[in-house]
């Protein structure tokens, strides 16, 4: 189930809050976590096993690490731990990857497993990983009660596409969390700006970016460019749209969990950049395989070599395909580069250029990225160089999607948070909130109609 | 602002609550007359189909499918479309005047459909064969289009399609651009021609084939419907207002006698169509394999096979006024060999008709045999 459907806002959503609400204290981690398998089987009803595995391998090794003193033996559960859970990543998630390579390169026949992906794999299994380290190195107290921990980890708000909430986060809320009116207020409001965000502009722009990519032979250069900067904004708002929908469900139902995204687009470097985007996968990388590598903190070469597996495990993480490998690749390059070189450079000059700088990189990122196919990867891009550089498509797009652009641009921006707090110290402040209130109850009745219209779907059997 | 927040909550809250409760309490449709479908059934509950993972998606999208007040929020989403900038929806562009046209994509089937129809004339050598490819409103009405848009050529493909192919092509781009200013060649709501549209077609193919055609003046011509919405209404579902008006163009006191494959009939109307959703249907019905005209005032021995697609509904009971015996095929519904059926029964003409914007994706025209 997503969250921008029809069933979950209307059905799941508030069948489950009221039962929450009005369940005695001690059963809502029950509620919780009932619901959240749920959620969770109503698109894989098989692969369940998969999460509940996954969580009690990690929920014995907190008990065992609680008890083994022995720092030998205490490895062996941290090592098995990591086995376990990147051996279900990698047999799930890259399984055909490695066989289409190892055919090709082999000229073997062996047959794709094509198996469909457990969703949320890529998320459970860091999280109960992390959990074991984090006991393992001492840094938070194992979880006693099981059904505890399963909440925490099959807690249907951040289980399809996170944020990657660590124990150690909301260990402490696991046991005494404030449910309050507060809380669901502005839980409730989160969810319905990450909604707006997903429907209204992550859904046009993606089908801007369908059309150009699916006739990128024809379209002129400039439209190219454009299915490009519509790719970026489509993702931005997509994946950040979809972690405020998490944070306002957390919120709703007492959980604090940390911000994901920091406006990236207005970075003024690259590095800037991966602190501001997916900042818990960002995170998660930098504690759990760049500091026990060495981090910065050893010689010249093996904080290359550091920085480059960092890299190429992120690209791999974001799927089973070389270009996203490509793509980490890239970044990592871009940052060594920013590092050693460019850093005292990129100083100097005035942020106009430093924004342009970091726009252009993030583009030719999002380039590598969107396509999955390296021909067709290699292909656009020359016709960006290649194709008429401006015709009438591209003026039809920016006329059909400037005003989507253009909302985009800003909402890229700090300045809803600017808005917010000029209105509260405004003078017209009883009309600014009526225009608030007024904006919110339309945007979110067009949401709903754009998510009606989803299986509006005339048949014309008459067609021709 | 904290209260304003709690505003907005507190009242998007109820009208949740209020749709999901309404939703429970709300009779079901079960079909759509505006989308002419069956919506989805409450799905039967079976462990199999759960673990197929086919239960879910039915269950899905039955909430949506009846969905309180759906037909509001699907036209509300056409309007929040075009408010934003958006000028196409489902590649229907809302162009000028309330013309909702098709976007025309390039095509990619012309060769094979060109070998074909090329191979066809070749096993039927002695046969006169001509082909009608209609442009449609894209081209024809181009200037009620937005300035800027991304439709490919039609009449390039036309073209394509007349200097490849081994036989007589007809030509009517021309005579409609001629009177489109004077006549609604082509309905606002539907992707086809009108009658008027029809109408000149058939001139053009009487000039062509040397027949004396009837003048507009001479023909009758009668408003038979000011309701229908048609096809790229159903997609973009605009303005119920602008429906379009049907004419019957024809002489008269034609007498005619129509064999269907399970009926006979005296008259190419069927009145009961504009009852319906499908009113272009009023000409010749729908989906007919074969269907067999006589007009029993002549006596000239002249037989037609017109291959087609909907397009030559319309055109028929003009052009029938000049064959004793016309037979129509459409090659999507018959699937026996047209070549032999040619030879059994002694046929002369053939003609193909096909508007240009259908031909690509036509299942019919590529089995031709």
């Amino acid at each position: 189930m997503v969250f921008s459907s029809i069933p979950f806002i209307f059905f799941f959503l508030p069948i489950f809050l009221i039962i929450y609400y009005i369940v005695p204290y001690k059963l809502k981690n029950f509620i919780l976590l009932i619901f959240s398998l749920i959620f969770y089987a109503w698109g894989e009803p098989v692969y369940i096993i998969l999460m509940l595995f996954s969580s009690l391998v990690d929920y014995i090794n907190g008990l065992l690490l609680n008890k083994i003193k022995n720092k030998r033996k205490r490895i062996l559960i941290l090592i098995e731990s990591i086995i376990v859970n990147l051996s279900l990543l990698g047999f799930f998630k890259y399984s055909d990857f490695l066989i289409t390579n190892l055919n090709s390169l082999f000229n073997l026949d062996i047959p794709l497993l094509l198996l469909p992906l457990p969703i949320g794999i890529s998320f459970f299994t860091f999280q109960t990983m992390s959990y074991t380290i984090d006991v393992f190195r001492g840094n938070i107290k194992y979880e006693k009660n099981f059904l505890n921990f399963m909440t925490y980890v099959s807690m249907f708000p951040q289980l399809i596409a996170g944020p990657i909430v660590r124990y150690d986060t909301i260990s402490e809320e696991l046991h005494h969390r404030d449910i309050s009116f507060n809380n669901y207020v502005n839980g409730f409001i989160r969810f319905l700006e990450g909604l707006f965000k997903k429907v209204l502009i992550a859904n046009t722009l993606g089908s801007l970016f369908l059309e150009v990519s699916t006739n990128y032979l024809s379209y002129s250069s400039l439209t190219l460019i454009l299915g490009i900067i519509a790719f970026a904004f489509q993702i931005y708002f997509d994946f950040s749209g979809y972690s405020d929908m998490a944070i306002g469900i957390g919120k709703m139902l007492g959980f604090t969990y940390l911000e994901n995204f920091n406006y990236p687009y207005i970075s003024k470097s690259i590095t800037e950049f991966w602190r501001r985007w997916h900042i818990s996968l960002s995170s998660f990388f930098k504690d759990y395989v760049y500091i026990p590598l060495g981090g910065s903190r050893c010689s010249v070469i093996k904080n290359i070599r550091n920085i480059l597996i960092v890299w190429f495990l992120t690209g791999l993480w974001h799927g089973a395909s070389w270009n996203f490998i490509f793509w980490g690749l890239y970044f990592g390059l871009v940052l060594l580069i920013e590092k050693f070189i460019l850093k005292k450079y990129l100083e100097k000059l005035p942020n106009f250029f430093k924004h342009l700088y970091s726009i252009i990189l993030i583009l030719i990122g999002w380039l590598i990225f969107a396509f999955d196919d390296i021909n067709i990867l290699i292909n656009f891009t020359k016709n960006i160089f290649t194709n008429t550089f401006i015709q009438n498509d591209f003026y039809f797009f920016i006329r059909n999607y400037g005003i989507t652009l253009i909302i985009a641009i800003i909402l890229s921006m700090p300045v809803s948070k600017i808005i917010k707090e000029k209105i509260t110290n405004s003078k017209w402040k009883g009309v600014y909130c009526t225009i608030f209130f007024i904006s919110y109850l339309i945007l979110f009745i067009i949401t709903i109609s754009y998510l009606v219209s989803d299986t509006y779907n005339p048949f014309l059997y008459f067609r021709f | 602002m904290e209260k304003v927040y709690k505003l907005i909550a507190i009242t998007i809250s109820i009208i949740i609550l209020g749709f999901s409760i309404t939703f429970f309490f709300l009779p079901k449709k079960d079909f759509s007359e505006n989308e002419f479908r069956y919506l989805t059934e409450f799905p039967k509950f079976s462990i199999d189909k759960l673990f197929k993972g086919t239960y879910i998606p039915s269950l899905e999208n039955y909430t949506t499918d009846h969905f309180p007040l759906r037909d509001n929020f699907v036209s509300l989403k056409t309007k929040a479309y075009l408010l934003s900038g958006q000028e196409m929806i489902s590649d229907v562009y809302i162009a000028k005047d309330h013309y909702l046209i098709n976007r025309f994509k390039t095509n990619v089937n012309q060769d094979k459909i060109i070998k074909t129809l090329n191979k066809f004339q070749n096993n039927n050598p002695n046969i006169n064969i001509e082909m009608l490819l209609s442009p449609t409103s894209t081209s024809i009405n181009e200037d009620k289009l937005p300035k800027h848009n991304i439709n490919e050529s039609e009449l390039d493909i036309i073209n394509y399609y007349y200097n490849n192919l081994n036989f007589k092509t007809i030509d009517i781009y021309n005579i409609l651009k001629e009177e489109k200013d004077n006549y609604q060649l082509f309905y606002k709501t539907d992707h086809h021609w009108t009658s008027y549209g029809a109408y000149f077609a058939y001139k053009q193919y009487c000039i062509d084939n040397n027949i004396t055609y009837y003048n507009l003046d001479d023909l009758n011509i009668t408003k038979v419907s000011d309701n229908f919405l048609g096809t790229l209404y159903s997609k973009v579902f605009t303005d119920k207002k602008y429906a379009d008006d049907i004419y019957k163009i024809n002489t008269l006191d034609y007498d005619v006698t129509i064999k269907y494959l399970n009926k006979i009939t005296d008259d190419f109307y069927q009145e009961k169509y504009l009852k319906e959703k499908d009113k272009y249907s009023y000409f010749l019905g729908n989906n007919e394999p074969i269907i067999e005209i006589t007009n029993n005032k002549i006596d000239n021995k002249e037989k037609l096979l017109i291959i087609k697609d909907s397009y030559a509904n319309s055109f028929i009971p003009l052009i029938a006024n000049h064959y004793q015996i016309i037979i129509v095929i459409d090659p999507r519904y018959y699937n026996l060999n047209i070549s032999d059926y040619i030879k059994d029964n002694n046929i002369k003409n053939v003609l193909f008709l096909y508007n240009i914007n259908n031909i690509d994706t036509d299942i019919g025209i590529i089995k031709i045999r």
